[in-house]
């Protein structure tokens, strides 16, 4: 399998897509002329400082936000029409933990669907079942998700996400409220899964990066993707207090702590006013 | 003086009986949802704005001779229009949904207060709407209220995994393709004909307690939605029953007595599985 970046030739494209894409939180820009490409069953670890992005990005894939110029596409299309491909673990907090729910119910609704009403029918009660198998689950089906602890609350939306069947895995800081055992298993876990579907997550933990992930995007309000092998493990600087925003340095041609240049080019498709929105391909 | 005795003699009791039977299903299966989703105080302003439809009920038919706006009809139709109202208002962002609350509870009874003045006749309708009026509860009240727990006990059955869905995270729901202000919609309007119900059971005030405490009493026995639903139906048929049968013989006001009645219940379960809890983290 090649791990080329952009090299989608197996099915015919990237897996993802950015192009000149710029987003801007009412006046300030959050993401300003983003282009990558991710190819097919990679596992992309997003990094970068606090306020970089990151999560925007994630929003942006999910088709919650929309672009202000460029143009997003997963598995070609725009990101709207690929939802039902993708899969979401947004941050645990995201969630009402004394919510009444058991961890099944958490995740049969991964399976939900389009349609007005219905009940859950035999397909969705097995693919929640193999869903928690997977994340090592299936023996607190029953459990309250209120009584979990942060590791298996965790581990059950990810489930969720896993049961809806994604080729594409978002998971936004999956480690960020676990213990370090957990986060390993996590992380070997997100390695098996990208053995059959592509897998991008937000990490501040940079050691985990360069163990796990075959690509590094690195995001601070620029976004750059690299083949992790050619990330030098020696140039981490996991400096994140301080004030300071050195996420990592490698190569000759990325550094995410000084993007100013970047960040002062004209946006890809318009460099004057009267942009065209979002241009379709 | 004791209801069961009464009970038997007496069409207006085994009406109240039935009209407590009725608001305690939806009182608990509605209720629930309001109490997880944390929208008891749009509950509580549906409640208040009731008094503006039972107020123009009451002008139209007997200044206006319109006999088939009954007050029934009055609560409802502006219960459903304000339950429009705050889902249109939840669409939009940068409105202070607290404030608009406030303001839709208030002059919904300000409008009701004015229409009420300008009814002639005696003025009894006022203190029966705003503290209830079980006892005069009739059988065309007893029939409205079977349809409208039909139709919200049916709605809530046929949309329940998506409504939960919704409930517990409405981002999920949305990139589940799941149309969330429709279900959003939905849960407001269920709650709007819940809250009817329940106006005409314990009153305009007390109204929301009976939505409520029954609702959060469930929640403090289980931890799981539907059964949380059973146990608040039959919490509130016990509370809405004991509440009648103790107000019954001292002829106190039923709807504060179901009101504190539940009240009770609920601090003495809270004290109970706070307790245990304890206990349990202690081992």
């Amino acid at each position: 399998m090649s791990r080329e970046i952009g090299d989608g030739q197996a099915t015919g494209g990237p897996v993802l897509s950015f192009a000149g894409v710029c987003f801007a939180y009412r006046t300030s820009e959050a993401l300003h002329n983003v282009t990558f490409a991710v190819p097919e069953r990679s596992l992309v670890a997003v990094v970068g400082p606090n306020g970089g992005g990151k999560t925007t990005l994630l929003r942006l894939i999910l088709g919650l936000e929309r672009p202000l110029y460029g143009t997003v596409r997963v598995f070609g299309l725009a990101p709207e029409s690929a939802r039902r491909r993708v899969g979401y673990v947004p941050q645990v907090l995201a969630y009402d933990t004394r919510f009444p729910v058991s961890v099944n119910d958490v995740v049969l609704m991964g399976t939900l669907e389009g349609g007005l009403a219905g009940a859950y029918g035999r397909r969705e009660r097995l693919a929640a079942a193999a869903a928690l198998d997977r994340v090592g689950l299936a023996a607190l089906e029953h459990r309250p998700f209120s009584e979990l602890s942060g590791g298996e609350r965790q581990r059950t939306l990810i489930a969720q996400a896993l049961a809806g069947g994604p080729q594409l895995l978002l998971l936004d800081e999956p480690t960020a409220s676990v213990d370090p055992p957990t986060a390993d298993r996590l992380h070997d876990l997100f390695g098996q899964l990208a053995e059959t579907l592509t897998v991008l997550f937000v990490s501040h933990n940079l050691s985990v990066v360069t163990a796990h992930a075959t690509h590094v995007l690195c995001v601070n309000r620029t976004a750059d993707l690299h083949p992790a092998s050619d990330v030098v493990s020696e140039t981490f600087r996991a400096a994140y207090g301080g004030g300071r925003m050195v996420v990592l340095q490698h190569g000759a041609s990325c550094q995410v702590v000084d993007a100013s240049a970047a960040l002062t080019s004209p946006h890809h498709q318009c460099s004057s006013e009267g942009c065209p929105q979002e241009t379709e391909p | 003086m004791s209801l069961l005795a009464d009970l038997q003699q007496h069409a207006f009791l085994q009406y109240a009986v039935a009209a407590c039977a009725l608001a305690a299903v939806a009182a608990g299966v509605v209720g629930s949802l309001v109490v997880v989703r944390r929208t008891t105080y749009t509950a509580a302003a549906v409640s208040h704005c009731v008094l503006a439809g039972l107020g123009l009920a009451r002008l139209l038919q007997r200044r206006f001779d319109v006999a088939w706006f009954t007050p029934m009809l009055g609560a409802l139709l502006t219960a459903l229009a304000v339950a429009v109202m705050l889902a249109r208002l939840s669409e939009r962002h940068g409105q202070r949904r607290d404030a608009v609350l406030s303001v839709l509870w208030s002059v919904g009874m300000a409008l009701g207060i004015t229409f009420l003045a300008l009814t002639p006749g005696y003025q009894e309708d006022l203190n029966g709407y705003l503290f209830g009026s079980i006892l005069l509860v009739g059988r065309g009240d007893l029939i409205a209220m079977a349809l409208l727990n039909a139709v919200t006990v049916g709605v809530v059955l046929l949309f329940y995994n998506r409504l939960v869905c919704v409930a517990f995270n409405d981002e999920l729901a949305r990139l589940r393709g799941l149309r969330v202000g429709f279900y959003e919609g939905v849960l407001q309007v269920i709650t709007a004909l819940t809250v009817v119900m329940l106006v005409r059971v314990a009153g305009i005030v007390l109204a929301v307690a009976l939505l409520t405490l029954p609702a959060a009493t469930a929640g403090l026995l289980t931890r799981r939605l539907g059964r949380m639903m059973a146990v608040a139906t039959l919490l509130a048929l016990a509370v809405s029953l004991g509440g009648l049968a103790l107000s019954y013989g001292p002829e106190l006001p039923p709807g504060a007595t179901i009101v504190e009645l539940a009240a009770v219940v609920y601090v003495a379960v809270l004290v109970i599985t706070r307790n245990r809890s304890r206990g349990g983290s202690g081992r």
